[in-house]
This record gives structure tokens, C-alpha cells and sequence, in this order.
């Protein structure tokens, strides 16, 4: 295996103090699409979804310390559903292969 | 850009959950199954900062707001397959754990996000490659056409969706989606102008393609 660039490690703490950034530096304006629904007057067409999710907005309860936490854990479990994946490809190509 | 539940007939959002099905399956099998563990680290960086990036969101004009979609970063750095797959995995989770995105819109935002804006955008970043001279300058210039243009294609697409479901006539919504995206697409494509450079600058950058 060739070893992993430090650099990496350090790209890694600079996504994660993003994560816990993100939802405090993000603005409050609606998105795109949102402005347009505003201005078109579809925006009341929206539903509640189906399943309600466990951090809805990338909050917590609305604290600032919620937030933090939802961006973290977004960004962890996007990193680690990832390299999961990939390895469990790997393993099954590998597998696949040996048959 | 992330489109919500209620927006889109089940007809039209059934249709694009089957496209980017068969689409996001057949790039997991295009995937090199063989990687290494630093490619696979990669992968999973690279990933992470798009879903927090993504976050952030930046006020782009008066009263609104846009923030980077990160398709066409991954494609350039990960590859197109690889990058179908992460950016389903950043737009699952969205829709699962943070209600971004509706649940019933996951294909259609599949499909916009990074299939048009990331996909039909590194298609016309590695066609302009071809007929554009080499050199830093003319990268620049390429990569950010090819964000301004995929994030501009996938607003069109978002404005065929909602007349074709009947929410919104097509003229309006098309004027409108267009319009607002404009600096949001200057955003997406200066953004992985930036980056790409950074990761891949010849002396220092942590990206060598071919290595």
C-alpha cells in the first residue's frame, strides 16, 4: 500500500472546521430554486415529506451548537459511507473474481 | 437547487428515479474495483468537503442565496463514475438526515445535480480541453464555462420538471431559474477552477493524474 500523503490529514481538518462552520457562516437567504418559487407563487406546493428526517435543516433544536453538530455529522457520515462502499465493491470484485 | 417534496408529479419524478437508478448502478460497476487505500481515502475527503461545502450557503443577489454543487469538481478529481456515485451518496444523506431535497425528488435531484450539472459538465470541460490551447490560464477558463453552463442546463431541466408536472408554465419558471443561476453557476465554476488548481498544481498539489 503506498502511504498516504500527511497533506491529506491536514485537507481532512480543513473539511471538518468547514463542517463545523458550515451552518454558522451559511446565509439564510433561500436557494435558487426556493427564490423562484417565491416570486412564481408555487412555493405552497411544497409537502412534508413522507419520512421526517432527524436533523431537518441542518439543525438541532435551533441551537448554534446543533448546527455544528449536524454539519459534522453530515460531513463524517459522507466520508464514511464512502470509503465503505468503495471497500465493499472492492471486496465483492474481489470475490467475483476468484469464481 | 435541491427540489422538494410536492414540487414534481409522480409521473415526472418517477420517471427520473428509473434514469438515475440505472445511471448510478451502471457507474458503480464502471468504478475500478481495484483501488488503493489512498485512493479510496481520496475519494472519501473529497466527498466530505463537498457535503460541507455544499452547506454553505453564499448570498449570490439581493435576498438570494447558492452554494457549490461540487459535481464537477468530483469528476474532474474522482473521474465521472466515481463522482455519479459520491454525489448520490451527498444528495442521500441530504435527503435522508437533513430534509434537503424531498424524498420522492431524490432521482430528479440525482439527475439535475450531478448528472446534468456534473456530468454535462465535465463532457464540455474535457471537449473545450481538446480544442482550447494547454496552459493554466485556458484551464481556468474551461472549467469555469463548464460550471456556468452545467449549473445553467440543470436549472433548465429543474424548469422542464415543474411545467412539465404543471407546477409552474415553462416560459416563467424558465426566465426565472435561468436568471438566478447565472452567478450561482460563475460561483460553482470559479469555486472548482480553485480548488482543482490547488489540489493539482504540478509542485505541490496532492492530485497527480496517471501517478
Amino acid at each position: 500500500m503506498k502511504k498516504l500523503d500527511k497533506r491529506w490529514l491536514i485537507l481532512s481538518l480543513i473539511v471538518l472546521v468547514l463542517a463545523a462552520a458550515g451552518t454558522i457562516i451559511a446565509s439564510s437567504y433561500p436557494d435558487g430554486l426556493e427564490t423562484v418559487a417565491i416570486r412564481l407563487g408555487f412555493e405552497s406546493a411544497e409537502q412534508a415529506s413522507p419520512v421526517p428526517a432527524p436533523m431537518p435543516d441542518y439543525s438541532i433544536g435551533g441551537s448554534t451548537i446543533g448546527g455544528v453538530f449536524a454539519g459534522i455529522a453530515g460531513t463524517a457520515a459522507s466520508f464514511a459511507l464512502v470509503i465503505g462502499l468503495l471497500y465493499l465493491r472492492h471486496m465483492f470484485k474481489s470475490t467475483a473474481n476468484k469464481r | 437547487m435541491h427540489i422538494p417534496d410536492g414540487f414534481l408529479s409522480p409521473p415526472v419524478y418517477g420517471t427520473l428515479y428509473a434514469v438515475s437508478t440505472i445511471a448510478v448502478g451502471s457507474a458503480i460497476r464502471n468504478i475500478n474495483a481495484d483501488p488503493t487505500d489512498e485512493r479510496i481515502f481520496k475519494a472519501g475527503v473529497l466527498t466530505a468537503f463537498v457535503f460541507a461545502a455544499q452547506m454553505v450557503n453564499v448570498p449570490v443577489m439581493a435576498g438570494t442565496s447558492g452554494h457549490l454543487l461540487g459535481g464537477l469538481l468530483l469528476a474532474i478529481l474522482l473521474g465521472p463514475s466515481l463522482a455519479l456515485v459520491t454525489m448520490s451518496v451527498v444528495l442521500i444523506l441530504q435527503c435522508f438526515l437533513f430534509q434537503d431535497g424531498g424524498l420522492t425528488a431524490l432521482g430528479a435531484n440525482v439527475f439535475n445535480m450531478a448528472i446534468i450539472a456534473g456530468l454535462g459538465g465535465f463532457m464540455l470541460y474535457r471537449g473545450l480541453e481538446r480544442i482550447l490551447p494547454s496552459g493554466r490560464v485556458w484551464k481556468w477558463i474551461s472549467i469555469s464555462t463548464a460550471g456556468v453552463i452545467g449549473v445553467e442546463a440543470a436549472a433548465t431541466a429543474v424548469a422542464l420538471e415543474l411545467s412539465i408536472s404543471g407546477t409552474a408554465s415553462l416560459a416563467p419558471a424558465l426566465a426565472a431559474m435561468l436568471l438566478v443561476h447565472l452567478p450561482i453557476g460563475i460561483f460553482e465554476g470559479l469555486i472548482t477552477a480553485a480548488v482543482v488548481e490547488f489540489l493539482e498544481n504540478e509542485r505541490y498539489g496532492l492530485i497527480k493524474h496517471g501517478a
